[in-house]
């Protein structure tokens, strides 16, 4: 009897919880839409020419006309800060999906192959692991040159082995699992077992990295611009945009404080979302709805 | 016992509170010149800056040389840049080929060694067997020292040769002391650099200066060039004065009663070198287009904050060859859209960018990032080229250098000091003939060609500045060069620092009027 009270409660509780997930989840999911709709809408929605400089209007402070200022060339922040959004965000979904797809094909394909080759791909990648992130991405931009797609590529040499090594050890752990045994006894092909039975079940945990990652690549991708690796002038973007004001911070706070809150909120927003992904993937909240169905 | 105890408290509490206030107390009020000590920060020393080390006889070295007051040159410039004896007393231009320098009979090098003709020769002799630029400025063919007397003869006739000698390579150093390894001199200043590195130099005073005693006794340049970095130290007190604070920075200090502010025009000027190697370039309707799409007004008075003049030609305006003697198109993006359209630039696919035979109107603009106003430069002409139907490609890049050898630019901007010797002749030898070290833009007419060379052997200093004009005039005729801006150099420096002003030329910074008073 006792058990059973303690039971029904235990089952509120979690339904409650996973209850909050889900909303938190839907108003992150939302807001990061609404984010990505306004970079891809920038164009159209800015008020100004984010790359028309008027020098008589040199920065200027926040007012009704410039909201967020104006900076050294008279150009209107805000315009610029919206449109730096589609540079920024859509530069750090690009790098985030390119090493997510690159690393999760060399993960899944050396956890599944094992053997040398497996040895091989993995001290490469450890080799990449075992220089310092930033600079090796700034020796890599700086071989390349500037420009943001440059920056991207300089960011995706040094971060697929995270994913590589996440997917390997995913693909090892469920290659051992009797469902895999059952489809290789049935005749199935190796890119079969996969690609439809490897793949899906480790999609959870490398979508929660991923998720993750897009706040700190949109970090990474402003720090190798603000370095004047990543975007050339005049494209508007976030790092950029923050290494031309550095030296006004104190005359003209504005120029460096716009830009400097969006990448606040939007590596927030994206950590935020990626947190939020894990606890709606979580392996316990999923056992405890399973539980309850039963 | 307790009221004892309680006085002794407050006694103690008096004592420590007396010993605060006179720690906060003028920490260098009274000081004797020894103990008095000057932190300076400059964007301007360092490998970047080709002038890192002290040895007059590389590179630009030799204005670490001067600016810190270890070497003196034989003649210098006041401040309006006219020439005046230092370490010699007066010259004598013999013939055409030959000059008579006669030195001061009380210089003395740091280390107590006597200043002479033979010490003067083997000095200048050093200079033309190592430096780049010096032998061909110079061309001495021989030098010969009687006593404190120097005779230089020259290959060809050098009209500037006394100028050239103001270079900072012509500082005077004690060649049997030597170069030490870290690049440390023995000169004839007010000043002995006690640690010499590629990022901060030590000086300690010379009391034995010739020129009298120095009122502070050590002075340490660093090496700051974050501009931002250098801002927060002199708000902080950690240097005492600098100079190259971004202009965003300058007006903190500007209007401010604890800092004064030591200003100077200069023939620094703000130039793009347009490369002829270059297809688009070559042609002259689009050269044309783009001296009238530089807003020279804008960028001086709104990105410079006004620190510049916006320029017309090379020199400015305190020369008489320079300034207005020389005309140049004023900027007019719609007459830039018709040159352009004459010659058949049109934009025909609507991107806003203008096309011929196929080819875009898109130019690479080369330039690097140390001289802080370069980038703004590069951003300025974007936008406004931009109008005219040209686009821009910025490259602002420390490795220039890289590039400049490739050839891979259709133009390269720069700063350059262009009349270092008060003489208009160094910057035509070096920027517009065939084969001078700063061509970058491959440039060649044979009337300059002509003019430069009768320039080199012209002794009238009228004339030589009736020569200047014409040949600065054909160079912007045929938009070689863009002249954007000549540079105003401010020093910011704590109040009751004295003795510490910005000098036309550049060349001059510590001195032995350098003190500071609290």
């Amino acid at each position: 009897m006792e058990s059973t009270i303690i039971n029904s409660i235990t089952v509120r509780v979690h339904r409650k919880k996973k209850d909050c997930t889900m909303m938190k989840f839907y108003v992150f999911l939302i807001l990061v839409i609404l984010l990505l709709l306004v970079a891809a809408f920038a164009p159209q929605i800015v008020p100004y020419d984010p790359c028309a400089q008027d020098l008589m209007n040199a920065l200027q402070p926040p007012s009704a006309e410039h909201p967020f200022g104006t900076d050294r060339y008279g150009r209107d922040m805000l315009s610029r800060v919206v449109m730096g959004a589609q540079t920024t965000i859509y530069a750090a979904l690009l790098l985030v999906g390119i090493i997510t797809v690159f690393g999760t094909l060399v993960g899944i394909f050396c956890g599944y192959k094992g053997g040398k080759i497996d040895s091989l791909i993995m001290r490469i990648s450890d080799v990449f692991l075992a220089f310092p992130g930033m600079v090796f991405a700034i020796a890599v931009a700086g071989v390349l040159g500037g420009g943001i797609n440059n920056a991207v590529v300089a960011l995706a040499c040094i971060s697929w082995p995270k994913f590589a090594r996440l997917a390997r050890g995913q693909a090892l752990s469920v290659k051992t699992m009797p469902y895999i045994a059952a489809a290789k006894l049935s005749g199935s092909g190796p890119l079969k077992i996969v690609f439809k039975h490897i793949l899906p079940n480790i999609t959870g945990p490398i979508l929660v990295t991923a998720t993750l990652d897009i706040g700190t690549m949109m970090m990474e991708l402003a720090g190798l611009s603000f370095l004047g690796l990543g975007a050339m002038p005049p494209i508007a973007e976030w790092g950029s945009m923050m290494s031309d004001g550095r030296s006004m911070l104190q005359t003209a706070p504005w120029v460096i404080l716009a830009p400097g809150c969006a990448i606040f909120i939007t590596v927030m927003l994206f950590n935020l979302l990626g947190d939020t992904v894990r606890d709606v993937l979580d392996p316990k909240t999923k056992r405890s709805g399973n539980w309850r169905k039963k | 016992m307790k009221k004892k105890s309680k006085m002794l408290t407050l006694l103690l509490t008096g004592v420590m509170v007396a010993g605060m206030l006179t720690g906060c107390g003028s920490a260098t009020s009274g000081k004797s010149a020894e103990e008095k000590v000057f932190n300076y920060g400059t964007t301007a020393y360092g490998v970047a800056m080709g002038n890192a080390g002290l040895n007059p006889h590389e590179g630009y070295s030799g204005w670490s040389t001067v600016r810190y007051g270890v070497g003196e040159t034989l003649f210098k410039f006041n401040e309006s840049m006219e020439l005046e004896p230092w370490l010699a007393k007066d010259y004598e231009q013999i013939d055409e080929y030959t000059v008579k320098i006669n030195l001061r009979d009380d210089v003395k090098f740091s280390n107590g060694k006597k200043m002479t003709g033979e010490s003067v020769k083997a000095c200048l002799e050093d200079l033309i067997a190592k430096h780049d630029r010096a032998p061909k400025d110079l061309q001495i063919k021989s030098i010969t020292a009687d006593g404190q007397s120097i005779i230089i003869v020259s290959e060809n006739k050098v009209p500037g040769l006394v100028n050239y000698l103001c270079d900072p390579y012509g500082a005077i150093i004690d060649m049997e002391a030597g170069v030490s390894a870290d690049k440390n001199v023995v000169g004839t200043g007010p000043y002995v650099a006690k640690n010499v590195t590629d990022t901060e130099i030590n000086l300690t005073a010379n009391m034995d200066y010739w020129g009298g005693k120095p009122h502070v006794g050590t002075v340490n340049v660093k090496s700051i060039t974050d501009g931002d970095t250098l801002t927060m130290a002199m708000q902080s007190g950690e240097i005492d004065a600098t100079q190259g604070l971004p202009y965003a920075s300058l007006q903190l200090f500007q209007n401010n009663d604890d800092y004064t502010i030591s200003s100077t025009n200069t023939s620094r000027v703000y130039q793009a070198c347009l490369n002829y190697n270059s297809a688009v370039i070559k042609d002259d309707a689009v050269r044309k287009a783009m001296a009238m799409s530089m807003d020279k007004d804008g960028f001086t008075s709104v990105l410079l904050q006004g620190n510049g003049t916006p320029a017309i030609g090379p020199f400015p305006a305190n020369f008489s060859f320079g300034g207005d003697a020389v005309k140049a198109a004023t900027y007019d993006i719609e007459g830039a859209k018709k040159v352009l359209e004459a010659a058949s630039w049109i934009d025909t696919d609507g991107d806003g960018i203008r096309e011929k035979d196929g080819q875009k109107l898109s130019i690479k603009w080369l330039t690097y990032t140390s001289r802080q106003e370069l980038p703004l430069l590069a951003e300025s002409v974007q936008a406004t080229y931009k109008q005219a139907g040209i686009d821009v490609q910025v490259n602002a890049t420390d490795s220039y250098k890289d590039f400049l050898k490739a050839g891979d630019y259709d133009v390269f901007a720069n700063a350059f000091v262009t009349a270092p010797t008060g003489d208009p002749q160094y910057y035509f030898t070096t920027h517009v003939v065939d084969g001078s070290d700063y061509n970058r833009g491959h440039y060649h007419n044979d009337k300059v060609e002509q003019l430069v060379a009768q320039l080199r052997t012209e002794f009238d200093k009228e004339k030589r500045g009736d020569l200047a004009v014409q040949i600065a005039q054909q160079v912007i005729d045929d938009n070689a060069y863009i002249y954007a801006s000549h540079l105003k150099m401010s020093f910011v420096m704590k109040k009751g620092v004295t003795g510490f002003t910005a000098h036309p030329s550049d060349y001059y910074e510590i001195t032995a009027d350098l003190d500071i008073n609290e």
